[in-house]
């Protein structure tokens, strides 16, 4: 431990104000472990620091923040709470759940670029496309499935059709890339091609998601999934990862 | 404690922000939007100040309330309030923005012109209260000799590391976090009485 009067000192203002290029910044921190009066200078500086952020003047932010914020926390708390539904869970428990779901996030790689370019938007539709299901036609709503083709291997996708309305299930899927989420869109066919956005945003645990599709599926051609950054996108930023045909 | 899907809407917000953040740590998405309710306002402030520009602005809050969102259990009521943790987050997010240079012209805003599109309406109580303690914050800053109030003003808004002030202010750096130092440490004898009072 230093002594008082550590020649360091001087450098408290530094840290609290975050003026230490990155690799100081972490070296006086280590330094603080030793130093009492360094640290002592730090606990008394930090308080300034802390004060002159309450100083701002205040504003009022843009309620678009909060409704992409908690787009994308209800989809997180959604699979927060399924993964610990019916489970008497102790507080470590549950922190370690999420911990994992985390975990998970934060190893997200992007899909190859070469798979992703193999599914073009406007490709898919007609061929090489996994049929199940079908029926309908009769008085009464008949549910219905459709597989869709997913490019990640292993991964599987299915929308089911029911009188509640349409849901989108993965299996095997790999995580979104890191910062960004899975969204849901509606292909309606037509000219332009181009997808109308839903504010379905998704990741997955373990693989899985069960996700409601929202919206009017009367003349949706498919129902498509790419991933996109977090605030979700007004057109799709890459090629579908999942393609479903609702034929 | 209860679910946060256990609580009405009006008894979540009459909890106390480390209550609710035991219901975020269990992924209660209701007990977060109340957080986010409550400094939102605040988080944009800082984030402006710093970027400048709306849009960055933006992105700095919503990186950091998601970011808040996932690292909820690291919360720790010891080491302050709910508030102080995070408008921390937003600034470091900020500075981590600009060092990216994601804000490129690293544009300081106007006060004035900020106010007139973004400011506050419909004030209560506790915000009235803030205001003021900020107003006293600001007066504070600005009694400090200019060369100490511009290199904290550099550093903690503007994201310049003490090099970087140094060389724009053709300055040596000790002199620099001399500066610092001596403006910071006025500053706490100056606002000492606050700590009492701040949440």
């Amino acid at each position: 431990m230093s002594a008082p009067g550590c020649p360091r000192t001087d450098d408290a203002a530094s840290y609290v104000l975050r003026a230490m290029p990155d690799g100081e910044w972490e070296l006086y921190q280590d330094h603080l472990a030793r130093c009492a009066s360094c640290a002592a200078k730090v606990a008394e500086l930090g308080f300034v620091s802390d004060a002159l952020l309450s100083g701002v003047p205040q504003l009022s932010a843009p309620p678009e923040i909060r409704d992409r914020v908690m787009a994308i926390v209800r989809a997180e708390s959604e699979l927060l709470l399924a993964a610990g539904h019916g489970a008497d869970r102790t507080e470590p428990a549950r922190r370690s759940l999420r911990s994992r779901l985390r975990s998970r996030l934060r190893s997200l790689r992007p899909l190859p670029a070469v798979a992703l370019a193999s599914v073009a938007l406007a490709a898919g539709i007609g061929g090489g496309v996994l049929l199940s299901g079908g029926g309908g036609g009769g008085g009464g709503f008949t549910p219905r499935s459709f597989d869709a083709q997913v490019n990640a291997p292993g991964a599987r996708a299915q929308v089911r059709l029911t009188s509640d309305g349409a849901k989108l299930q993965v299996s095997g899927m790999p995580p979104p890339p890191e910062g960004r989420i899975y969204q849901v869109w509606l292909d309606h066919g037509g000219d332009a091609r181009r997808p109308a956005p839903t504010d379905a945003l998704f990741s997955v645990r373990d693989g899985r998601a069960s996700v409601d599709v929202p919206g009017d599926l009367d003349g949706v051609d498919a129902v498509l999934v790419t991933d996109e950054p977090l605030s979700g996108s007004s057109q799709p930023t890459r090629p579908p990862v999942i393609t479903a045909p609702l034929a | 404690m209860r679910k946060a899907s256990d609580h009405r809407p009006t008894e979540l917000r009459d909890l106390a922000d480390e209550d609710l953040m035991q219901l975020v740590r269990r992924g209660e998405a209701a007990a977060f939007e109340v957080v986010y309710e409550r400094h939102c306002n605040a988080a944009f402030s800082v984030a402006y100040r710093m970027c400048g520009a709306r849009v960055a602005a933006e992105d700095v809050v919503q990186e950091a309330f998601l970011s808040l969102w996932r690292s909820g259990a690291r919360y720790d009521r010891t080491r302050g309030s709910v508030r102080t943790w995070v408008l921390g987050i937003v600034h470091n997010r900020a500075i981590d923005a600009l060092r990216r240079s994601v804000v490129h012209d690293r544009r300081r805003a106007s006060d004035e012109g900020i106010e007139e599109r973004f400011e506050a309406r419909d004030r209560t109580d506790v915000e009235v209260a803030r205001l003021d303690e900020a107003q006293e914050i600001r007066q504070v800053l600005l009694t400090l000799p200019p060369e100490q109030c511009r290199v904290i003003e550099l550093a903690y808004f503007g994201g310049f590391t003490q090099t970087e002030i140094a060389s724009m202010l053709d300055t040596p750096i000790g002199t620099v976090k001399g500066r610092m130092r001596l403006g910071l440490e006025k500053m706490r004898a100056q606002l000492g009485g606050l700590r009492e009072v701040m949440p």
